[in-house]
């Protein structure tokens, strides 16, 4: 196959699909790209690894449990979009290739509400996340004693209880079977509206809350009950796997002095795993979205052009160079997808 | 790429025929779905269902590539550049075991 506008060696290339030095330029593009990606998968596979046994009341997921299950189908059908975006751009390119240019513009224009719905979906999953209070800094969420304080204030509090059903969803504090969550041991759930549950209750009943969400598979949310002790909210991760009671057993036993060094070394394992996980994964998404953005100019640029009458077949390469790129963001979505969603 | 193959790439009375694009995309969206499904139906299993989630999109990986971005019709010299970031992934793996 050979073209006018080669400037690169003649390379036999099978089909019509041409060598151009715009597709070997592009190419040169994806590979720089997909090795700062690579850069970040490394840093998030690392800090994973090393997380290990540390989040073992939640199953040793690395992750706070929130995810699972509904947002896995949400981003499921998300990652579907895009699988379709892909195809409306191969069949831009062969419609092309054919001289067909209506159905050049009309799956450009499809490729580009694709894309442009997907970086809608993570702008609503990211609002999401932020309004539970998860930010690429951490966990920060509105603890019971700030609900509660502002509660008063506004004259509607009734009791912790509601508050906390409020703040974190009422089925939250349901369970089935034997999976249901159980109190610690003398305390009754008249303790807990009346605030009489201390530190080591509070961790109790918040560790069994999130065991019994995803032993029913109900949604986790990301809250605790209660965490002012602990400083850093929404957080269940015990020093490499410890359950609940053994960590209620140990901060019962312990004297005033020790109690609070266990709860600080609690703090600061799970501040360290949960704003680990935060900040990959909002930094990992936010770079691949931030593609899908440019994806989504790169196209509309394109699409005018082709309104413009700019193609036809003998230069079908650019549209197949602009494909390339819109491809690659959907492969680095695979991976990303599997790596941050799935596993 | 055999010579058949390249023949169904080709021109053909003025009109081209293309890679299977569709029949492409089923198989991707069919994977998506065996993909989602499994943290759901393998959860008791977490070495099972890693090994598979890490295979089925290594397989999606290369079927975009080779489809999708058109590595299978293109010349060699592209596939190679392609796997560029591969030999560095590999490297920087290697290198990143130590580290923990």
């Amino acid at each position: 196959m050979s073209s006018d506008h080669h400037a690169l060696p003649h390379i036999e290339t099978e089909g019509h699909f041409e060598f151009t030095n715009g597709k070997f330029a592009m190419w040169l593009l994806i590979v720089s790209d997909a090795m700062a990606f690579i850069g970040f998968l490394g840093g998030y596979m690392v800090l994973r690894i090393a997380s290990e046994g540390t989040m073992a009341p939640l199953g040793g997921a690395w992750q706070p449990a929130w995810m699972l299950p509904m947002d896995l189908i949400l981003t499921g059908l998300n990652t579907f979009v895009l699988i379709c975006s892909s195809v409306t751009m191969v069949k831009a390119l062969a419609a092309l290739q054919d001289g067909n240019l209506g159905g050049l513009k009309k799956y450009l224009l499809l490729t580009m509400l694709g894309g442009s719905f997907f970086v809608g979906f993570q702008y609503f999953e990211w609002t999401h996340f932020i309004h539970e209070g998860i930010t690429i800094q951490g966990l920060k969420l509105v603890d019971l004693d700030t609900a509660e304080h502002r509660a008063k204030e506004a004259g509607k509090f009734t009791s912790r209880l509601a508050l906390a059903e409020e703040l974190y969803g009422k089925r939250r504090f349901e369970g089935s079977g034997d999976n249901a969550p159980s109190l610690p041991e003398g305390k009754t759930a008249a303790d807990f509206q009346s605030g009489k549950f201390n530190d080591a209750d509070y961790l109790f009943l918040d560790l069994e809350v999130m065991n019994s969400e995803i032993a029913d598979r109900r949604p986790v949310k990301p809250g605790v009950i209660h965490h002012a002790a602990y400083g850093i909210p929404g957080t269940t991760a015990t020093p490499k796997g410890r359950t609940g009671a053994e960590l209620r057993e140990e901060l019962e036993g312990a004297e005033g002095k020790d109690r609070g060094q266990i709860m600080e070394n609690h703090r600061k394992e799970g501040a360290r795993v949960a704003n680990n996980f935060c900040s990959t994964f909002f930094v990992l998404t936010g770079f691949h979205g931030l593609h899908v953005f440019i994806g989504v100019i790169y196209l509309g640029i394109t699409l005018i052009r082709a309104m413009q009458g700019a193609y036809h077949r003998g230069n079908s390469s650019i549209i197949e160079v602009a494909g390339l790129y819109w491809h690659f963001v959907d492969l680095v979505w695979v991976l990303l997808f599997m790596l941050i969603y799935l596993i | 790429m055999s010579h058949s193959d390249s023949h169904a790439h080709g021109t053909t009375g003025g009109a081209h025929a293309h890679p299977p694009y569709m029949k492409v995309f089923f198989f991707l969206v069919a994977l998506t779905i065996v993909e989602v499904a499994i943290p759901f139906v393998l959860s008791s299993n977490k070495g099972l269902a890693v090994t598979l989630l890490i295979s089925i999109s290594v397989v999606k990986i290369l079927t975009i590539a080779r489809y999708f971005m058109h590595l299978k019709f293109d010349a060699r010299v592209l596939g190679l550049v392609a796997c560029a970031p591969l030999v560095c992934a590999s490297i920087m793996s290697i290198a990143l075991l130590w580290d923990n």
